[in-house]
């Protein structure tokens, strides 16, 4: 619905970037494709978001999906999930962790991974009629997250793909090196979308988490409140497992 | 009924924490319930059960679920917000250029001598021509790009407007470093001024 003012030049450029960065998104498919089990015919990926535990209990039965988040995260609104291939990346934010199926078949992708692409959205940005306002107000947090939903919307972006940038005090869950993704909603009027996902399906509990995280403050990382074992409860069989217990209908727990 | 008065405790923590957001969902599934908020007329008193970013955020809950211009609370932050901080008046302003029924009313609005009818029109009409920083206004506009902002931008250009060579000049200069196209600023005027 919202046309976006900036020189056809740059505009072309984010278009083709655009078109470029489907090849980062059938990457991550490949790498998260879950088990083949009949009689499904075709695999589709598995992405995991945690949640706080006190709705942990919706998603072991049928259940209205994910649910958007709002502006204030780093994309802007959005469903924030990872791959199964990254298990623990977000388990900062939530014991409760619930996979799902999407089918990213048409999606148009923006890969914030890439610098180039980022340098991209920067001048998209400095070319907005309200940049001035966004940066040098006590609001520019609000602003800027506003933006990055008013360019998802020109663009009509399905998924941003973009580096974590908050992890675990430690670094046993997430690394910097993991991928992240924003996926948008759609209303008919090209908008946003608000409350449940539409874009996954069969949203299950499939990954339960021992350790509990806070926030340092300031919120620059989150440090686990037990740490019992005192490493990372990561290993390479984990994302196997969770794709197993997920085909299975069963749950993986993790240990601290 | 407006029901903001039961739900005002609710709708101030899903404000701020996308957790009561859910709530605020989950209390909403019920039909009635849902109505007493999203359809149902808010009236002056009602405006002291939340503040004004409160109200702002409830304005954009409600059209998000296709609910109508509640234009008591759009004067109300209006008047609130006047003087800044203009993140808030920028806000204000895409609860109208966002909304559904506007923008498909908007599309049609071409020429000044046509009459305005729903209440969001209504409201970004006067408030365009009460604009006390009319440049700031226009930028918002720009900055939604929508046809509902297409129409401040002709009510703020039109010649009887007093303030209008200001903005059309502003306009002129930022569709110039631009380039853009001129069936683009075309619908930033009303066809008899263009």
């Amino acid at each position: 619905m919202a046309t976006t003012l900036v020189p056809r030049k740059l505009r072309d450029a984010i278009e083709q970037a655009i078109l470029d960065s489907s090849a980062g998104l059938d990457d991550l498919v490949a790498d998260n494709l879950e088990m083949a089990t009949w009689p499904r015919a075709r695999r589709l990926p598995l992405a995991v978001k945690y949640v706080p535990s006190e709705y942990a209990a919706d998603y072991r039965a049928p259940n209205a999906g994910l649910y958007i988040g709002a502006n204030n995260y780093t994309w802007g609104r959005g469903v924030y999930v990872t791959g199964v291939s990254e298990p623990l990346s977000t388990a900062i934010y939530g014991r409760a962790g619930v996979l799902s199926r999407f089918d990213p078949a048409g999606w148009r992708a923006f890969d914030a991974r890439i610098p180039a692409n980022e340098d991209l959205y920067l001048r998209w940005l400095q070319a907005q009629p309200v940049y001035r306002d966004a940066v040098l107000t006590v609001h520019s947090g609000f602003w800027l997250n506003d933006l990055r939903n008013h360019f998802r919307e020109q663009f009509h972006i399905d998924v941003v793909l973009f580096r974590p940038d908050e992890r675990d005090a430690h670094a046993w869950y997430t690394q910097m090196s993991d991928t992240w993704l924003t996926v948008s909603d759609w209303t008919a009027s090209g908008a946003l979308g608000t409350e449940y996902s539409t874009r996954f399906s069969e949203s299950r509990l499939t990954v339960l988490i021992e350790e509990e995280f806070k926030e340092d403050d300031p919120a620059l990382t989150r440090s686990p409140l037990f740490a019992l074992s005192g490493g990372s409860p990561a290993s390479s069989t984990l994302s196997n497992l969770v794709r197993h217990a997920y085909a299975g209908n069963t749950m993986v727990r993790v240990q601290s | 009924m407006s029901l903001v008065p039961l739900a005002a405790a609710l709708i101030r923590l899903a404000a701020t924490d996308v957790g009561y957001q859910r709530n605020l969902t989950i209390a909403t599934a019920d039909a009635l319930a849902l109505q007493g908020l999203v359809d149902s007329t808010i009236g002056e008193q009602d405006l002291p059960w939340l503040s004004p970013s409160e109200w702002l955020w409830f304005l954009q809950w409600r059209r998000d679920r296709g609910g109508a211009i509640a234009e008591v609370v759009l004067r109300h932050l209006e008047e609130q917000f006047q003087y800044g901080p203009r993140y808030l008046q920028f806000s204000l302003r895409g609860v109208v250029l966002l909304d559904p029924a506007a923008n498909v009313e908007a599309a049609y609005l071409v020429s000044e001598r046509q009459e305005v009818e729903g209440s969001g029109l209504r409201w970004l009409r006067s408030h365009a021509l009460e604009a006390a920083q009319p440049l700031d206004l226009a930028r918002d506009a720009l900055q939604f790009g929508t046809p509902a902002a297409w129409y401040v931008l002709r009510t703020l250009t039109a010649a009887r407007e007093g303030r209008s060579s200001e903005v059309r000049a502003w306009l002129g200069r930022f569709a110039g470093a631009r380039r853009l196209d001129r069936e683009t600023t075309t619908q930033w005027r009303f066809e008899e001024y263009r």
